[in-house]
């Protein structure tokens, strides 16, 4: 694995750098200003909605995009810079990307598509060969290695396109969206095997998704992006259990977002009960908040137990296989509450505790949906 | 071109700046930032596609056009470049009254009657439950694939004059004289047939993608099944009709071969035979006459154009619900079924079998008259004999294959990069491309082939090498008369080519021509094949230009027809029409069978 030499030591843990991008498509404002790096060996995501600029961003660092401000630097090298005037074009970066179209070359066999990056490494072609062998076996494909795109399923075209991806050894691996024309059950198996290609070949992922359970299970890091910013930055856990903001706890798939009021300290009234709370930001007693309540903070309430409590009629219960997601109307609002055991039949009234560290709550003026 | 358009750093490698130096990465900054910007600029590959697809355009395209018009103004023509003058207008108008009248008759009719046929057959392919739809909407896209002067041959054989031999079986079975060919109302009859395929190649796929709904609806609502053709089927295609109609008449305007072999016999002169006359016959040349009336027939075909343009103004009007497939529901045709089928027979028969069967047959007589037994007996193999043993022939079908092969694969390429840029390069400057390349579907063929004559006719390059009279200035001409064609057949594939190909070669380390080479053309091959095929028929059948521009040795496989039949050998360019005619359809065959290839324009 032939890495460029590295100039110097805090570099050497920077795969990438990207420094205050700015893209505007005429008026319209893709990015502004996002600036983020990644560690060599490092797994991140950015993650967001469809338009937040997320895509941008990777197009930008392939070098399909020209960003209208900022900077990157690939491995140590600058490879875009608006101010110095430098402008690497796609072919001289040492990255790789994986497309969602999985853009596979119509007109080449397996074998050709996967070979084709190696020929512009300066690769010698006695090794080409064995080098495909061993992308197309990390991928599992290594038995169509004759066939043709056409003859190919889905799925077995995405392989081909991360084989493609990895078999230079870029310095930086992209990965647009690769699992969303996938359906369900090959969505989980590919992320699955992309994550362990992460592990076992030690590549510098950046990835790119829409959805939140992807990035959770595969990142070291995400980003939430949304409006052509990143919104918040940190581990999986961070991001799930501490959102700073309600656009970030709606994204990573609270799905209660209800309308209450700070008490004193840090509990908050809301479903017709209080409830102990973490406040995103001090806020003052009396003030309106709206409180994001994790699906699975919810349980029964142990009797004689001094937990404040709400009360609850169940609407709807379902098991989902692992667990059981209910809904239930508490004080006229509607929450989801999702646990290991099913906490009542329909119509059951039930008493509920809600772990303190579930609830958030974040200052009203934030729009509650 | 690889890794153009940008500034690079030095590789990092051994003896790389030392480990304490700031973390910031080396990088050389362009020097004279401007400069650089503007280098990078012009050096890029969407920049330098452009400039040279431009500069071609230009050479090809504009610049003949220009010298045609100046030229024309100019005392002696284009070729002398005298002083400024009206006189080749004053030329040209006073000798050719009954001319222009000529003109606009051939041009009018020839435009008229294969409307009418074509949007009739479209119709009953598209729309009816007449047996063997298939069959007629093949063999009539086939007549493309027969050269004009093969068919202009074969009905000389069978009507022209008092010797056709048709009109000598009429006479004497009837008491009629039978119908001369070599007349007005005979070039409009053979011109027509055989623009039938390109009027029904527009107007079928339009038929096909309107929804029978809008018809059902009309029927519903109480329109009887005519009035539903000529109301609904009709005027949701009529931006197809005008379009058809439009080329039909550019192409009467400007095109040689029956005005040539038709009109001269009966002395009815059209401008494209007096451009031929005024360059190729008469002595002196009269290279300021044949420039005005050049500009005369470019005019023309420019007020046509903007009327048409006009009168599409408001095509959004008939932007159209495409069903789902017009073949799902035909209208019933009742007892008419039969007598359109019999309908379809006959004009297949009226184009196809009789002109083929009259080739074969003249072909084997050693002249054409009266076929009677005695003439009947002498026919034999010996045309063909002969044939095989001239040398120019020899010559001109190797000049015609080459000049076709080659300029087909250059024109579908040169096609296929022009709807590159304007797809992937959206802007005026692609479209301006664009609109240039196109520009050529709108001027007759006799106007491109003199404007080119002009423009390069005093033109050398350095070492004295002169393209004119030379297989070059034909080539250019060819390539030409193809490119807007070439352009449209391009424009739909690369559309359907996702720019996520070429981004995937970018980032796995190939530079821009890299992936033209290796990626975007491999790609579009199938439709690059499929467009090479119709541009050889085309350049294979085509007459007007080479004949405008050959010289000796540099005859192509028409212009050496045309001079037997000059010569009055008909039976010998009837062998050579049977060859082209079944090349032709080996053609046709290969391209809806093994490529399966849709024919369209």
């Amino acid at each position: 694995m032939v890495r460029p030499e590295v100039t110097s030591p805090l570099e050497d843990q920077l795969a990438l750098r990207a420094d205050d991008l700015h893209k505007k498509f005429g008026a319209v404002t893709a990015l502004a200003g996002v600036s983020f790096s990644i560690r060599t060996g490092e797994f991140v995501t950015l993650l967001g909605p469809s338009g937040c600029g997320k895509s941008t961003i990777l197009r930008i660092l392939a070098g399909i995009e020209t960003p209208t401000r900022g900077a990157v630097a690939i491995g140590g090298k600058v490879v875009n810079d608006t101010e110095r005037r430098i402008l690497v074009q796609p072919e001289r970066r040492d990255l790789s990307m994986v497309f969602q179209s999985y853009a596979v070359w119509p007109h080449m066999s397996v074998a050709a598509n996967v070979a084709f990056p190696l020929r512009y490494r300066k690769v010698p072609r006695s090794e080409r060969r064995g080098r495909v062998t061993e992308a197309l076996r990390a991928v599992r494909m290594e038995e169509y290695v004759d066939r043709y795109p056409h003859q190919l399923s889905g799925g077995q075209q995405q392989r081909v396109a991360v084989a493609r991806s990895i078999v230079g050894h870029p310095a930086l691996l992209l990965l647009d969206e690769p699992l969303s024309n996938l359906d369900a059950r090959l969505r989980e198996d590919m992320r699955v095997e992309l994550k362990r290609l992460h592990l076992e070949l030690g590549l510098t992922m950046l990835y790119v998704t829409h959805d939140q359970s992807e990035a959770l299970a595969m990142s070291d890091r995400i980003l939430v992006m949304d409006h052509g910013l990143v919104l918040q930055e940190g581990t999986p856990e961070e991001v799930y259990r501490s959102p700073e903001s309600l656009t970030v706890a709606r994204f990573l798939g609270v799905k209660n977002i209800v309308a209450g009021t700070v008490a004193s300290g840090s509990v908050v009234a809301a479903l017709g009960g209080s409830l102990p709370a973490t406040l995103a930001e001090p806020m003052e007693p009396g003030a309106d908040a709206a409180v994001a309540i994790r699906p699975d903070g919810f349980s029964l309430a142990e009797e004689g137990s001094s937990r404040p409590s709400i009360s609850g009629e169940i609407r709807l219960a379902q098991f989902l296989g692992g667990a059981y997601e209910h809904e239930i109307d508490a004080g006229g609002t509607m929450v989801i509450a999702q646990s290991p055991q099913r906490l009542g039949d329909r119509g059951d009234t039930v008493d509920l505790s809600i772990d303190p560290e579930a609830v958030i709550a974040f200052p009203a003026d934030e729009s509650v949906t | 071109m690889t890794g153009t358009g940008t500034v690079t750093e030095p590789e990092p490698g051994p003896g790389a700046p030392p480990a304490d130096q700031p973390p910031e990465p080396e990088a050389v900054p362009a020097s004279g930032t401007l400069w650089a910007a503007a280098r990078q600029r012009v050096l890029s590959f969407p920049f330098g596609l452009r400039v040279v697809l431009s500069i071609t355009v230009f050479t090809l395209v504009v610049l003949p056009f220009y010298r045609l018009v100046v030229g024309s103004f100019q005392e002696g023509g284009p070729p002398e470049q005298g002083p400024l003058t009206l006189q080749n207008y004053r030329d040209t108008f006073d000798k050719s009254s009954d001319i222009i009248g000529n003109t606009l008759e051939f041009a009018i009719g020839q435009t008229v009657v294969p409307l009418v046929i074509g949007v009739l057959l479209a119709w009953v392919v598209t729309r009816t439950d007449v047996p063997w739809r298939g069959v007629w909407e093949f063999s009539t896209i086939g007549l493309y694939f027969i050269p004009l002067l093969a068919a202009g041959t074969a009905w000389s054989i069978l009507l022209g004059g008092r010797n056709g031999m048709l009109n000598e079986i009429i006479r004497a079975v009837t008491p009629w004289d039978g119908f001369d060919v070599y007349s007005m109302p005979g070039m409009i009859f053979v011109q027509s047939l055989y623009l039938v395929p390109l009027v029904f190649l527009v107007v079928a796929a339009s038929m096909r993608n309107v929804s029978p709904d809008y018809e059902h609806a009309a029927r519903i609502n109480g329109a009887s099944p005519l009035s539903v053709f000529f109301k609904i089927t009709l005027g949701v295609s009529r931006p197809a009709l005008l379009s058809a109609a439009v080329l039909c008449f550019i192409i009467g305007l400007g095109s040689m071969e029956i005005p040539l072999l038709f009109g001269f016999p009966a002395k009815e002169h059209v401008f494209t035979t007096d451009i031929f006359h005024a360059l190729r016959v008469r002595m002196p040349r009269e290279h300021g006459r044949a420039s005005a009336t050049g500009v005369v027939l470019l005019a023309a075909s420019m007020v046509v154009l903007i009327a048409y343009l006009r009168s599409i103004r408001h095509s959004e009007r008939y932007v159209t619900v495409s069903g789902k497939g017009s073949q799902e529901s035909p209208t019933r045709l009742g007892r008419w079924r039969w007598v359109v089928f019999a309908a379809c027979c006959g004009f297949f028969f009226l184009t196809m079998v009789l002109p083929f069967i009259a080739v074969v047959v003249g072909s084997l007589l050693p002249y054409i008259g009266r076929p009677d037994t005695e003439l009947l007996a002498q026919s034999s193999l010996e045309n063909y004999r002969q044939l095989s043993d001239n040398p120019i022939l020899w010559r001109s079908l190797k000049n015609s294959l080459t000049l076709s092969l080659g300029s087909g694969l250059f024109v579908m390429v040169f096609g296929a990069l022009v709807a590159y840029c304007v797809v992937r390069f959206k802007g005026r400057w692609s479209r301006t491309i664009d609109y240039g390349a196109s520009l050529p579907l709108m001027v007759p063929g006799v106007v491109m082939a003199t404007s080119l004559l002009y423009t390069y006719i005093t033109f050398s390059l350095p070492g004295g090498f002169s393209i004119y009279g030379t297989l070059w200035i034909m080539a250019m001409a060819y390539v030409v008369y193809f490119l807007p064609v070439a352009v449209r057949q391009m424009t739909g594939p690369v559309v359907q080519l996702s720019a996520d190909l070429e981004h995937a070669s970018r980032i796995s380390g190939a530079g821009n021509l890299a992936t033209m080479g290796r990626i975007v053309l491999p790609i579009l091959r199938p439709a690059l094949l499929g467009g090479l095929i119709l541009a050889f028929i085309t350049y294979m059948r085509e007459f007007t230009l080479s004949v405008l521009l050959f010289r000796s040795g540099t005859e192509v496989i028409t212009t050496v027809m045309y001079s037997f039949y000059n010569n009055g050998r008909l039976p010998f360019v009837a062998a050579i029409s049977v060859g082209l005619w079944v090349a032709g359809m080996l053609l046709m065959v290969i391209l809806r069978f093994v490529l399966k290839a849709r024919i369209s324009f």
